[in-house]
Protein backbone atom coordinates (compact mmCIF):
# COMPACT_ATOMS: atom_id res chain seq x y z
CA UNK A 1 0.00 0.00 0.00
CA UNK A 2 1.43 3.29 -0.94
CA UNK A 3 1.77 6.28 1.71
CA UNK A 4 -1.79 8.31 1.59
CA UNK A 5 -3.87 4.78 2.05
CA UNK A 6 -4.68 5.43 5.74
CA UNK A 7 -6.12 8.54 4.94
CA UNK A 8 -8.26 7.12 2.38
CA UNK A 9 -9.60 4.53 4.65
CA UNK A 10 -10.06 7.66 7.44
CA UNK A 11 -11.89 9.05 4.35
CA UNK A 12 -14.14 6.30 3.72
CA UNK A 13 -14.99 5.55 7.95
CA UNK A 14 -15.99 8.83 8.87
CA UNK A 15 -17.47 10.40 5.60
CA UNK A 16 -21.14 11.56 6.08
CA UNK A 17 -23.63 8.81 4.46
CA UNK A 18 -26.53 9.50 2.80
CA UNK A 19 -29.05 7.85 4.94
CA UNK A 20 -28.06 9.67 7.99
CA UNK A 21 -30.31 12.26 6.91
CA UNK A 22 -32.97 9.85 7.53
CA UNK A 23 -33.43 11.03 10.88
CA UNK A 24 -33.81 14.42 9.53
CA UNK A 25 -36.10 13.68 7.22
CA UNK A 26 -38.50 12.10 10.01
CA UNK A 27 -38.94 14.62 11.71
CA UNK A 28 -40.17 17.07 9.00
CA UNK A 29 -42.38 14.15 8.45
CA UNK A 30 -44.04 14.19 11.16
CA UNK A 31 -46.03 17.66 10.79
CA UNK A 32 -47.45 16.07 7.86
CA UNK A 33 -48.85 13.24 9.95
CA UNK A 34 -51.71 16.23 11.65
CA UNK A 35 -51.47 18.06 14.40
CA UNK A 36 -52.00 14.75 16.48
CA UNK A 37 -48.90 13.49 16.51
CA UNK A 38 -46.99 16.20 17.69
CA UNK A 39 -47.07 15.20 21.29
CA UNK A 40 -45.80 11.80 20.08
CA UNK A 41 -43.12 13.18 17.95
CA UNK A 42 -41.99 15.92 20.64
CA UNK A 43 -41.28 12.55 23.71
CA UNK A 44 -39.92 10.68 21.09
CA UNK A 45 -37.06 13.61 20.01
CA UNK A 46 -36.50 14.36 24.14
CA UNK A 47 -36.02 10.65 24.51
CA UNK A 48 -33.69 10.22 21.78
CA UNK A 49 -31.66 12.92 23.35
CA UNK A 50 -31.48 11.72 25.95
CA UNK A 51 -30.80 8.29 24.72
CA UNK A 52 -27.68 10.08 22.69
CA UNK A 53 -26.61 11.11 25.86
CA UNK A 54 -26.10 7.52 27.68
CA UNK A 55 -24.75 6.42 23.73
CA UNK A 56 -21.66 8.54 24.74
CA UNK A 57 -21.08 6.61 27.66
CA UNK A 58 -22.23 3.20 27.43
CA UNK A 59 -21.75 2.92 23.85
CA UNK A 60 -18.36 4.56 23.26
CA UNK A 61 -16.82 5.34 26.30
CA UNK A 62 -17.90 1.83 28.13
CA UNK A 63 -18.94 3.11 31.18
CA UNK A 64 -22.39 0.46 32.24
CA UNK A 65 -24.89 3.04 33.89
CA UNK A 66 -28.09 2.56 35.87
CA UNK A 67 -28.52 6.00 37.21
CA UNK A 68 -28.49 7.78 33.90
CA UNK A 69 -32.08 9.47 35.15
CA UNK A 70 -30.00 11.46 37.85
CA UNK A 71 -29.02 13.80 35.13
CA UNK A 72 -32.08 13.55 33.24
CA UNK A 73 -34.11 14.80 36.37
CA UNK A 74 -31.90 17.12 37.71
CA UNK A 75 -31.79 19.16 34.50
CA UNK A 76 -35.61 18.98 34.36
CA UNK A 77 -35.81 19.78 38.39
CA UNK A 78 -33.14 22.78 37.92
CA UNK A 79 -35.21 24.35 34.49
CA UNK A 80 -38.44 23.10 36.28
CA UNK A 81 -37.57 25.36 39.62
CA UNK A 82 -36.30 28.24 38.14
CA UNK A 83 -39.58 28.57 35.85
CA UNK A 84 -41.62 28.23 39.19
CA UNK A 85 -39.87 31.47 40.81
CA UNK A 86 -40.16 33.50 38.17
CA UNK A 87 -37.57 32.33 35.39
CA UNK A 88 -39.09 30.78 32.49
CA UNK A 89 -36.78 31.95 29.77
CA UNK A 90 -36.56 28.77 27.50
CA UNK A 91 -33.06 29.00 25.56
CA UNK A 92 -31.03 29.81 29.30
CA UNK A 93 -33.37 27.52 30.86
CA UNK A 94 -32.49 24.45 29.06
CA UNK A 95 -28.45 26.10 29.77
CA UNK A 96 -29.07 26.06 33.49
CA UNK A 97 -30.15 22.55 33.13
CA UNK A 98 -27.30 21.18 31.13
CA UNK A 99 -24.63 22.82 33.18
CA UNK A 100 -26.13 21.64 36.96
CA UNK A 101 -26.38 18.50 35.58
CA UNK A 102 -22.94 18.74 34.08
CA UNK A 103 -21.45 19.63 37.41
CA UNK A 104 -23.50 17.13 38.77
CA UNK A 105 -21.52 14.44 37.05
CA UNK A 106 -18.20 15.42 36.76
CA UNK A 107 -18.56 15.87 40.76
CA UNK A 108 -20.08 12.17 40.73
CA UNK A 109 -18.26 10.37 38.22
CA UNK A 110 -14.90 11.98 40.07
CA UNK A 111 -16.18 9.30 42.99
CA UNK A 112 -17.58 6.08 40.59
CA UNK A 113 -15.55 6.20 37.81
CA UNK A 114 -12.89 4.57 40.08
CA UNK A 115 -14.64 1.46 40.45
CA UNK A 116 -15.90 -0.46 37.36
CA UNK A 117 -18.29 -3.14 35.99
CA UNK A 118 -20.83 -3.95 38.99
CA UNK A 119 -19.23 -1.86 41.63
CA UNK A 120 -19.95 1.07 39.20
CA UNK A 121 -23.82 -0.65 38.34
CA UNK A 122 -24.63 -0.13 42.25
CA UNK A 123 -22.78 2.88 42.82
CA UNK A 124 -24.76 4.65 40.13
CA UNK A 125 -27.64 2.90 40.81
CA UNK A 126 -27.57 3.83 44.31
CA UNK A 127 -27.38 7.49 43.19
CA UNK A 128 -30.21 7.39 40.98
CA UNK A 129 -32.24 6.12 44.07
CA UNK A 130 -30.73 8.57 46.44
CA UNK A 131 -31.51 11.72 44.02
CA UNK A 132 -35.11 10.01 44.00
CA UNK A 133 -35.33 10.25 47.23
CA UNK A 134 -34.23 13.78 48.06
CA UNK A 135 -36.98 15.01 45.66
CA UNK A 136 -39.14 13.23 47.06
CA UNK A 137 -38.44 14.62 50.37
CA UNK A 138 -37.39 18.21 49.33
CA UNK A 139 -41.35 18.80 48.76
CA UNK A 140 -40.79 22.98 49.25
CA UNK A 141 -38.56 23.08 46.58
CA UNK A 142 -39.73 19.87 44.26
CA UNK A 143 -43.09 19.38 44.92
CA UNK A 144 -42.60 15.84 46.19
CA UNK A 145 -44.88 13.45 44.79
CA UNK A 146 -47.62 15.65 43.78
CA UNK A 147 -44.62 16.88 40.93
CA UNK A 148 -43.87 20.35 40.43
CA UNK A 149 -46.28 22.63 39.53
CA UNK A 150 -46.44 26.26 38.21
CA UNK A 151 -43.57 25.51 35.23
CA UNK A 152 -44.43 28.24 33.12
CA UNK A 153 -41.97 28.58 29.42
CA UNK A 154 -42.44 32.29 28.08
CA UNK A 155 -42.28 32.29 24.79
CA UNK A 156 -39.52 30.70 22.79
CA UNK A 157 -37.14 33.64 21.39
CA UNK A 158 -39.94 36.20 22.71
CA UNK A 159 -42.30 35.25 19.88
CA UNK A 160 -43.25 31.63 19.66
CA UNK A 161 -46.33 31.22 22.78
CA UNK A 162 -46.33 27.08 23.12
CA UNK A 163 -49.26 26.21 21.53
CA UNK A 164 -51.71 23.56 22.55
CA UNK A 165 -51.24 21.50 19.96
CA UNK A 166 -47.46 21.11 20.41
CA UNK A 167 -46.12 22.62 17.31
CA UNK A 168 -44.06 25.02 18.57
CA UNK A 169 -42.91 22.48 21.03
CA UNK A 170 -42.36 19.93 18.27
CA UNK A 171 -40.49 22.44 16.39
CA UNK A 172 -38.30 23.53 19.79
CA UNK A 173 -37.66 19.69 20.26
CA UNK A 174 -36.82 18.91 17.17
CA UNK A 175 -34.35 22.02 16.32
CA UNK A 176 -32.71 21.00 20.21
CA UNK A 177 -32.06 17.40 18.65
CA UNK A 178 -30.68 17.82 15.36
CA UNK A 179 -28.21 20.11 16.87
CA UNK A 180 -27.20 17.71 19.61
CA UNK A 181 -27.06 15.34 16.96
CA UNK A 182 -24.82 17.05 14.82
CA UNK A 183 -22.35 17.89 18.07
CA UNK A 184 -22.19 14.07 19.08
CA UNK A 185 -21.42 13.11 15.69
CA UNK A 186 -18.77 15.81 15.81
CA UNK A 187 -17.71 14.54 19.07
CA UNK A 188 -17.48 11.02 18.19
CA UNK A 189 -15.24 11.73 15.00
CA UNK A 190 -13.21 13.83 16.08
CA UNK A 191 -9.34 12.85 18.18
CA UNK A 192 -11.23 13.12 21.44
CA UNK A 193 -13.99 10.54 20.60
CA UNK A 194 -10.97 7.95 19.03
CA UNK A 195 -9.16 8.63 22.60
CA UNK A 196 -12.29 7.62 24.29
CA UNK A 197 -13.39 4.44 22.30
CA UNK A 198 -9.77 3.56 23.01
CA UNK A 199 -10.73 3.63 27.03
CA UNK A 200 -13.16 1.77 25.84
CA UNK A 201 -11.53 -1.23 24.48
CA UNK A 202 -8.60 -1.02 27.03
CA UNK A 203 -8.07 1.17 29.80
CA UNK A 204 -5.04 -0.10 30.77
CA UNK A 205 -3.34 0.38 27.28
CA UNK A 206 -4.80 3.56 27.01
CA UNK A 207 -2.73 4.31 30.04
CA UNK A 208 0.22 3.18 28.80
CA UNK A 209 0.50 5.58 25.34
CA UNK A 210 -0.35 8.70 27.85
CA UNK A 211 -3.71 8.33 28.24
CA UNK A 212 -4.93 10.54 31.62
CA UNK A 213 -8.18 7.85 31.75
CA UNK A 214 -9.83 9.02 34.64
CA UNK A 215 -9.49 12.42 34.05
CA UNK A 216 -10.61 11.59 30.31
CA UNK A 217 -13.63 9.88 31.58
CA UNK A 218 -14.74 12.09 33.96
CA UNK A 219 -14.88 14.73 31.13
CA UNK A 220 -16.96 12.51 28.95
CA UNK A 221 -19.16 11.71 32.00
CA UNK A 222 -19.69 15.23 32.58
CA UNK A 223 -20.79 15.73 29.09
CA UNK A 224 -23.21 13.37 28.95
CA UNK A 225 -24.72 14.11 32.03
CA UNK A 226 -25.03 17.52 30.84
CA UNK A 227 -26.75 16.65 27.85
CA UNK A 228 -28.78 14.03 29.70
CA UNK A 229 -29.76 17.47 31.73
CA UNK A 230 -30.75 18.93 28.60
CA UNK A 231 -33.39 16.58 27.66
CA UNK A 232 -34.67 16.80 30.93
CA UNK A 233 -34.71 20.79 31.10
CA UNK A 234 -36.11 20.15 27.70
CA UNK A 235 -39.35 17.70 28.96
CA UNK A 236 -39.55 20.60 31.66
CA UNK A 237 -40.27 23.22 29.65
CA UNK A 238 -42.55 21.71 26.73
CA UNK A 239 -44.29 19.59 29.37
CA UNK A 240 -44.40 22.40 31.63
CA UNK A 241 -44.26 20.04 34.23
CA UNK A 242 -41.27 17.66 36.09
CA UNK A 243 -42.38 14.78 38.15
CA UNK A 244 -40.75 11.55 40.51
CA UNK A 245 -40.59 9.66 37.76
CA UNK A 246 -38.00 11.58 36.14
CA UNK A 247 -35.67 11.17 38.22
CA UNK A 248 -36.25 7.53 39.03
CA UNK A 249 -34.51 4.06 38.39
CA UNK A 250 -37.46 3.20 35.81
CA UNK A 251 -36.90 6.02 33.32
CA UNK A 252 -33.00 5.05 34.07
CA UNK A 253 -33.62 1.17 32.78
CA UNK A 254 -36.44 2.96 30.47
CA UNK A 255 -33.29 4.21 28.28
CA UNK A 256 -30.85 1.79 28.31
CA UNK A 257 -33.25 -0.95 27.15
CA UNK A 258 -34.11 1.72 24.05
CA UNK A 259 -30.62 1.70 23.82
CA UNK A 260 -30.20 -1.84 23.42
CA UNK A 261 -33.09 -1.96 21.07
CA UNK A 262 -31.29 0.26 18.53
CA UNK A 263 -27.89 -0.50 19.24
CA UNK A 264 -25.13 0.98 21.17
CA UNK A 265 -22.07 2.52 20.28
CA UNK A 266 -23.55 4.14 17.00
CA UNK A 267 -25.62 7.39 17.16
CA UNK A 268 -27.72 5.68 15.04
CA UNK A 269 -28.72 3.10 17.70
CA UNK A 270 -29.64 5.80 20.08
CA UNK A 271 -32.32 7.35 17.49
CA UNK A 272 -33.92 4.18 16.07
CA UNK A 273 -34.50 2.72 19.79
CA UNK A 274 -36.72 5.11 21.37
CA UNK A 275 -38.41 5.62 18.28
CA UNK A 276 -38.75 1.96 18.22
CA UNK A 277 -39.97 1.68 21.48
CA UNK A 278 -41.97 4.45 21.96
CA UNK A 279 -43.96 3.88 18.78
CA UNK A 280 -44.27 0.44 19.64
CA UNK A 281 -45.67 1.59 23.13
CA UNK A 282 -48.30 4.25 21.74
CA UNK A 283 -49.79 0.98 19.66
CA UNK A 284 -49.47 -1.37 21.84
CA UNK A 285 -50.85 0.09 25.20
CA UNK A 286 -53.71 1.88 23.30
CA UNK A 287 -56.54 -0.11 24.79
CA UNK A 288 -54.61 -2.03 27.31
CA UNK A 289 -51.13 -1.31 29.51
CA UNK A 290 -51.14 -4.01 30.89
CA UNK A 291 -50.19 -5.99 27.52
CA UNK A 292 -47.58 -3.36 26.85
CA UNK A 293 -45.77 -4.45 29.98
CA UNK A 294 -45.63 -7.97 28.70
CA UNK A 295 -44.84 -7.34 25.22
CA UNK A 296 -41.84 -5.32 26.76
CA UNK A 297 -40.56 -7.94 28.41
CA UNK A 298 -40.57 -10.63 25.67
CA UNK A 299 -38.67 -7.40 23.68
CA UNK A 300 -36.06 -7.45 26.43
CA UNK A 301 -35.83 -11.02 26.39
CA UNK A 302 -35.40 -11.26 22.53
CA UNK A 303 -32.88 -8.61 22.14
CA UNK A 304 -30.94 -9.49 24.95
CA UNK A 305 -30.29 -13.41 23.04
CA UNK A 306 -30.83 -12.83 20.13
CA UNK A 307 -29.91 -9.72 18.85
CA UNK A 308 -26.93 -7.86 21.04
CA UNK A 309 -26.40 -5.38 18.70
CA UNK A 310 -29.88 -4.21 18.53
CA UNK A 311 -31.92 -3.21 15.36
CA UNK A 312 -28.94 -2.21 13.95
CA UNK A 313 -26.73 -5.19 14.22
CA UNK A 314 -29.68 -7.12 12.68
CA UNK A 315 -29.19 -4.83 9.99
CA UNK A 316 -25.66 -5.35 9.76
CA UNK A 317 -26.05 -8.71 9.82
CA UNK A 318 -28.34 -8.72 6.83
CA UNK A 319 -26.57 -6.26 4.60
CA UNK A 320 -22.65 -6.79 5.99
CA UNK A 321 -22.26 -10.50 5.66
CA UNK A 322 -21.90 -9.85 1.79
CA UNK A 323 -20.00 -7.24 1.97
CA UNK A 324 -17.94 -8.66 4.63
CA UNK A 325 -17.05 -12.00 2.24
CA UNK A 326 -15.90 -9.81 -0.69
CA UNK A 327 -13.59 -8.08 1.59
CA UNK A 328 -12.49 -11.21 2.71
CA UNK A 329 -11.71 -11.71 -0.56
CA UNK A 330 -9.86 -8.37 -1.63
CA UNK A 331 -7.92 -8.63 1.29
CA UNK A 332 -4.25 -8.73 0.66
CA UNK A 333 -2.41 -11.45 1.10
CA UNK A 334 -0.60 -11.79 3.97
CA UNK A 335 2.30 -13.28 5.74
CA UNK A 336 1.91 -14.45 9.84
CA UNK B 1 26.07 11.83 33.09
CA UNK B 2 22.52 11.55 34.93
CA UNK B 3 21.19 8.13 34.10
CA UNK B 4 18.24 7.98 32.24
CA UNK B 5 16.59 5.52 34.40
CA UNK B 6 17.68 4.43 37.76
CA UNK B 7 16.01 1.28 39.71
CA UNK B 8 16.98 1.52 43.04
CA UNK B 9 16.79 -1.42 45.04
CA UNK B 10 13.65 -2.60 44.08
CA UNK B 11 11.49 -5.40 46.13
CA UNK B 12 8.28 -6.83 45.12
CA UNK B 13 6.31 -9.24 46.46
CA UNK B 14 2.96 -11.19 45.04
CA UNK B 15 1.83 -12.72 48.82
CA UNK B 16 4.60 -14.28 49.95
CA UNK B 17 6.41 -14.93 46.46
CA UNK B 18 9.47 -13.07 46.46
CA UNK B 19 9.34 -11.63 42.43
CA UNK B 20 11.89 -8.63 42.36
CA UNK B 21 14.51 -8.86 45.45
CA UNK B 22 16.26 -5.82 45.87
CA UNK B 23 16.84 -5.06 42.08
CA UNK B 24 19.41 -2.10 41.17
CA UNK B 25 19.67 -1.60 37.25
CA UNK B 26 21.11 1.66 36.16
CA UNK B 27 20.59 2.57 32.20
CA UNK B 28 22.26 5.50 30.60
CA UNK B 29 21.35 7.30 27.34
CA UNK B 30 22.07 5.79 24.52
CA UNK B 31 22.31 2.18 26.48
CA UNK B 32 21.26 -1.12 24.37
CA UNK B 33 20.97 -3.23 27.91
CA UNK B 34 19.47 -7.09 27.71
CA UNK B 35 17.75 -8.27 30.75
CA UNK B 36 17.63 -11.87 30.41
CA UNK B 37 16.71 -14.91 32.70
CA UNK B 38 14.15 -18.30 32.64
CA UNK B 39 10.64 -17.92 32.77
CA UNK B 40 9.24 -16.62 36.03
CA UNK B 41 12.50 -14.74 36.91
CA UNK B 42 10.36 -11.74 37.28
CA UNK B 43 11.24 -9.56 33.87
CA UNK B 44 7.77 -8.34 33.09
CA UNK B 45 7.14 -7.56 36.66
CA UNK B 46 9.97 -5.46 37.01
CA UNK B 47 8.75 -3.65 33.77
CA UNK B 48 5.13 -3.19 35.26
CA UNK B 49 7.04 -1.76 38.17
CA UNK B 50 9.09 0.76 36.27
CA UNK B 51 5.88 1.57 34.17
CA UNK B 52 3.74 1.87 37.15
CA UNK B 53 1.35 -0.87 36.61
CA UNK B 54 2.70 -2.36 40.12
CA UNK B 55 4.13 -0.11 42.93
CA UNK B 56 7.13 -1.87 44.60
CA UNK B 57 6.87 -2.41 48.20
CA UNK B 58 10.64 -1.08 48.87
CA UNK B 59 12.86 1.07 46.58
CA UNK B 60 12.94 4.01 44.42
CA UNK B 61 13.02 4.74 40.32
CA UNK B 62 14.64 7.25 38.24
CA UNK B 63 13.55 8.69 35.46
CA UNK B 64 16.26 11.52 33.94
CA UNK B 65 17.08 12.02 37.54
CA UNK B 66 13.47 12.56 38.27
CA UNK B 67 11.98 10.46 41.46
CA UNK B 68 9.00 8.90 39.42
CA UNK B 69 8.31 5.73 41.92
CA UNK B 70 4.43 7.00 42.87
CA UNK B 71 3.71 8.92 39.57
CA UNK B 72 0.56 7.66 37.76
CA UNK B 73 1.62 5.65 34.42
CA UNK B 74 0.44 7.94 31.76
CA UNK B 75 2.66 10.52 33.70
CA UNK B 76 5.69 8.30 33.13
CA UNK B 77 4.69 7.49 29.44
CA UNK B 78 4.53 11.53 28.73
CA UNK B 79 7.84 11.80 30.55
CA UNK B 80 9.63 9.13 27.86
CA UNK B 81 9.23 6.10 29.46
CA UNK B 82 7.59 3.57 27.15
CA UNK B 83 7.18 -0.08 27.10
CA UNK B 84 5.54 -2.71 24.32
CA UNK B 85 3.62 -5.51 26.07
CA UNK B 86 4.92 -9.32 26.02
CA UNK B 87 1.19 -10.61 25.71
CA UNK B 88 -0.52 -8.30 22.99
CA UNK B 89 -2.29 -5.34 24.07
CA UNK B 90 -3.55 -3.25 21.83
CA UNK B 91 -7.05 -1.25 20.92
CA UNK B 92 -8.50 -4.50 19.58
CA UNK B 93 -11.62 -2.34 17.38
CA UNK B 94 -9.08 -0.18 15.57
CA UNK B 95 -7.17 -1.16 12.62
CA UNK B 96 -3.39 -1.46 13.00
CA UNK B 97 -2.63 2.52 11.35
CA UNK B 98 -5.21 3.99 14.03
CA UNK B 99 -3.52 1.69 16.90
CA UNK B 100 -0.64 3.75 15.56
CA UNK B 101 -2.49 7.66 15.38
CA UNK B 102 -4.12 6.72 18.94
CA UNK B 103 -0.15 7.13 19.66
CA UNK B 104 0.92 9.74 17.98
CA UNK B 105 -2.22 11.90 18.99
CA UNK B 106 -1.82 11.54 22.43
CA UNK B 107 2.22 11.73 22.20
CA UNK B 108 1.33 15.21 20.93
CA UNK B 109 -1.19 16.01 23.20
CA UNK B 110 -4.44 16.23 21.21
CA UNK B 111 -6.21 13.53 22.82
CA UNK B 112 -8.91 16.21 23.50
CA UNK B 113 -8.23 18.00 20.51
CA UNK B 114 -11.90 18.69 18.69
CA UNK B 115 -10.07 19.33 15.09
CA UNK B 116 -10.82 17.12 12.30
CA UNK B 117 -13.58 14.71 12.00
CA UNK B 118 -12.17 11.67 10.78
CA UNK B 119 -10.81 10.60 13.34
CA UNK B 120 -7.41 11.50 13.12
CA UNK B 121 -5.68 15.11 11.73
CA UNK B 122 -3.53 14.25 8.29
CA UNK B 123 -0.77 15.11 9.66
CA UNK B 124 -1.44 12.45 12.71
CA UNK B 125 -2.10 9.68 10.06
CA UNK B 126 0.65 10.20 7.50
CA UNK B 127 3.47 9.56 10.68
CA UNK B 128 1.03 6.77 11.47
CA UNK B 129 0.99 4.87 8.28
CA UNK B 130 4.95 6.23 8.02
CA UNK B 131 5.91 4.25 11.10
CA UNK B 132 3.66 1.51 10.06
CA UNK B 133 5.11 0.92 7.47
CA UNK B 134 8.48 1.11 8.40
CA UNK B 135 7.26 -2.31 10.55
CA UNK B 136 6.23 -3.66 7.20
CA UNK B 137 2.66 -2.76 8.63
CA UNK B 138 1.48 -1.00 5.23
CA UNK B 139 -0.25 -4.09 3.54
CA UNK B 140 -2.55 -4.84 6.45
CA UNK B 141 -2.43 -1.33 8.04
CA UNK B 142 -6.37 -0.99 7.80
CA UNK B 143 -7.22 -4.62 8.72
CA UNK B 144 -8.47 -4.36 12.61
CA UNK B 145 -5.93 -5.65 15.21
CA UNK B 146 -8.34 -8.43 16.24
CA UNK B 147 -8.06 -9.49 12.92
CA UNK B 148 -4.68 -9.58 12.43
CA UNK B 149 -2.20 -12.79 13.00
CA UNK B 150 -0.42 -12.78 16.62
CA UNK B 151 2.89 -11.97 14.61
CA UNK B 152 1.59 -8.97 12.71
CA UNK B 153 0.32 -7.65 16.35
CA UNK B 154 3.45 -8.33 17.79
CA UNK B 155 5.07 -6.05 15.29
CA UNK B 156 1.91 -3.30 15.80
CA UNK B 157 3.08 -3.23 19.59
CA UNK B 158 6.63 -2.42 18.42
CA UNK B 159 5.11 0.48 16.08
CA UNK B 160 3.05 1.96 19.10
CA UNK B 161 5.73 2.40 21.05
CA UNK B 162 8.34 3.60 19.02
CA UNK B 163 5.29 6.23 17.55
CA UNK B 164 5.90 7.92 21.11
CA UNK B 165 9.26 8.53 20.57
CA UNK B 166 10.93 7.04 24.14
CA UNK B 167 13.00 8.46 25.77
CA UNK B 168 13.78 5.24 27.53
CA UNK B 169 12.01 1.85 25.82
CA UNK B 170 11.38 -1.17 27.71
CA UNK B 171 10.91 -4.71 25.01
CA UNK B 172 9.52 -7.60 26.59
CA UNK B 173 9.87 -10.10 24.69
CA UNK B 174 9.31 -8.12 21.25
CA UNK B 175 10.57 -10.82 18.99
CA UNK B 176 8.30 -13.66 20.72
CA UNK B 177 5.97 -15.67 17.97
CA UNK B 178 7.76 -14.39 15.21
CA UNK B 179 9.66 -15.82 12.55
CA UNK B 180 13.43 -15.25 12.80
CA UNK B 181 13.63 -13.21 9.63
CA UNK B 182 11.72 -10.49 11.67
CA UNK B 183 14.58 -10.25 13.65
CA UNK B 184 16.70 -8.52 11.72
CA UNK B 185 14.00 -5.69 11.20
CA UNK B 186 13.41 -4.91 14.88
CA UNK B 187 17.33 -4.60 15.26
CA UNK B 188 17.25 -2.27 12.42
CA UNK B 189 13.98 -0.41 13.83
CA UNK B 190 16.05 -0.19 17.76
CA UNK B 191 19.14 0.87 15.35
CA UNK B 192 17.61 3.49 13.29
CA UNK B 193 16.33 5.45 17.48
CA UNK B 194 18.01 8.53 18.42
CA UNK B 195 21.63 7.67 19.62
CA UNK B 196 20.09 8.72 23.06
CA UNK B 197 17.82 6.89 23.57
CA UNK B 198 17.73 4.24 26.30
CA UNK B 199 16.70 0.62 25.28
CA UNK B 200 16.07 -2.75 28.05
CA UNK B 201 15.26 -5.66 25.73
CA UNK B 202 14.08 -8.59 27.56
CA UNK B 203 14.71 -11.52 25.43
CA UNK B 204 15.11 -15.33 25.12
CA UNK B 205 16.36 -15.79 21.78
CA UNK B 206 20.13 -15.92 22.57
CA UNK B 207 20.93 -14.76 19.13
CA UNK B 208 19.27 -12.03 19.14
CA UNK B 209 20.46 -10.61 22.63
CA UNK B 210 23.69 -10.85 21.70
CA UNK B 211 23.50 -9.31 18.43
CA UNK B 212 21.79 -6.51 20.41
CA UNK B 213 23.21 -5.48 23.76
CA UNK B 214 26.03 -4.29 24.75
CA UNK B 215 25.22 -4.84 28.66
CA UNK B 216 23.21 -7.91 29.86
CA UNK B 217 21.57 -8.65 33.36
CA UNK B 218 20.98 -11.90 34.42
CA UNK B 219 17.73 -12.44 36.63
CA UNK B 220 16.50 -15.42 38.11
CA UNK B 221 14.07 -15.77 40.62
CA UNK B 222 13.78 -12.03 41.05
CA UNK B 223 17.50 -11.90 42.06
CA UNK B 224 19.94 -10.35 39.70
CA UNK B 225 22.83 -13.52 39.52
CA UNK B 226 25.06 -11.45 36.66
CA UNK B 227 25.86 -8.42 34.80
CA UNK B 228 28.35 -7.47 32.53
CA UNK B 229 29.62 -7.05 28.77
CA UNK B 230 28.13 -10.02 26.47
CA UNK B 231 31.40 -12.24 26.25
CA UNK B 232 31.62 -12.08 30.18
CA UNK B 233 28.07 -13.78 30.53
CA UNK B 234 28.56 -15.94 27.80
CA UNK B 235 31.66 -17.26 29.94
CA UNK B 236 29.72 -16.89 32.78
CA UNK B 237 28.99 -21.07 34.78
CA UNK B 238 26.40 -19.45 37.14
CA UNK B 239 24.35 -18.25 34.42
CA UNK B 240 25.29 -21.32 32.03
CA UNK B 241 24.05 -23.19 34.81
CA UNK B 242 21.00 -21.35 35.60
CA UNK B 243 19.73 -20.42 32.02
CA UNK B 244 21.88 -20.88 29.15
CA UNK B 245 23.39 -24.11 29.89
CA UNK B 246 19.55 -25.47 29.34
CA UNK B 247 18.67 -23.42 25.83
CA UNK B 248 22.58 -22.52 24.51
N1 LIG C 1 -0.15 -10.28 39.26
C1 LIG C 1 0.48 -11.34 39.78
N2 LIG C 1 0.00 -11.95 40.88
C2 LIG C 1 0.64 -13.03 41.41
N3 LIG C 1 1.76 -13.56 40.92
C3 LIG C 1 2.29 -13.00 39.82
C4 LIG C 1 1.68 -11.87 39.18
N4 LIG C 1 2.42 -11.52 38.11
C5 LIG C 1 3.44 -12.39 38.07
N5 LIG C 1 3.37 -13.28 39.09
C6 LIG C 1 4.35 -14.33 39.38
O1 LIG C 1 5.60 -13.70 39.54
C7 LIG C 1 6.62 -14.48 38.96
C8 LIG C 1 7.37 -13.65 37.93
O2 LIG C 1 6.55 -13.47 36.81
P1 LIG C 1 6.99 -12.58 35.56
O3 LIG C 1 7.45 -11.25 36.03
O4 LIG C 1 5.89 -12.59 34.59
O5 LIG C 1 8.22 -13.43 35.01
P2 LIG C 1 8.96 -13.38 33.60
O6 LIG C 1 8.47 -12.21 32.84
O7 LIG C 1 10.41 -13.26 33.95
O8 LIG C 1 8.68 -14.67 32.92
C9 LIG C 1 5.96 -15.71 38.39
O9 LIG C 1 6.10 -16.76 39.33
C10 LIG C 1 4.53 -15.30 38.24
O10 LIG C 1 3.67 -16.41 38.40
MG1 LIG D 1 7.54 -12.10 31.00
Amino acid sequence: MTQGGFRDALRRKHRFRPVETLPAVALLAVPLLGTDYYALGTQVAISVVFALSLDLLVGYAGIVTLGHALFFGLGAYATGIASVHGWGEPLSGLLLGTAVAAASGAVLGVIVLRTAKFTLLMLTLSAVFLAGEVANKASWLTGGVDGLVGVSTWPLLGRFEFDLFGQVGYAYASAVLVLVWLGMRWLVHAPFGQSVMAIRDNPGRAAAIGVPVLARLVLVYAVSAGLAGLAGGLQAEINQFVGLKDIGFELSATVLVMLALGGAGRLYGAIIGPVAYQVAQDLLSKDNPVLWQLWLGVLIVVVVLFAPGGILGIADRITGKAARRTARRMRPQVRT
Amino acid sequence: MTPALELDHLVMRFGGLLVTNDVSLTLHPGARHALIGPNGAGKTTLVNLVTGRLRPRAGAIRLAGQDVTRLAPHRRTRLGLVRNFQVTNLFPSFSAFENVALAVAERDGNGLSLRGRRGFAPAVADEAEAIACDMRLGPIGTTLVRDLAYGQQRLVELAVALALRPRVLLLDEPAAGLPSADHAMILDALDALPAEVAVLLIEHDIPLVFRFAREITVLAEGTVIARGAPDAIRQDAGVRAAYLGSRA
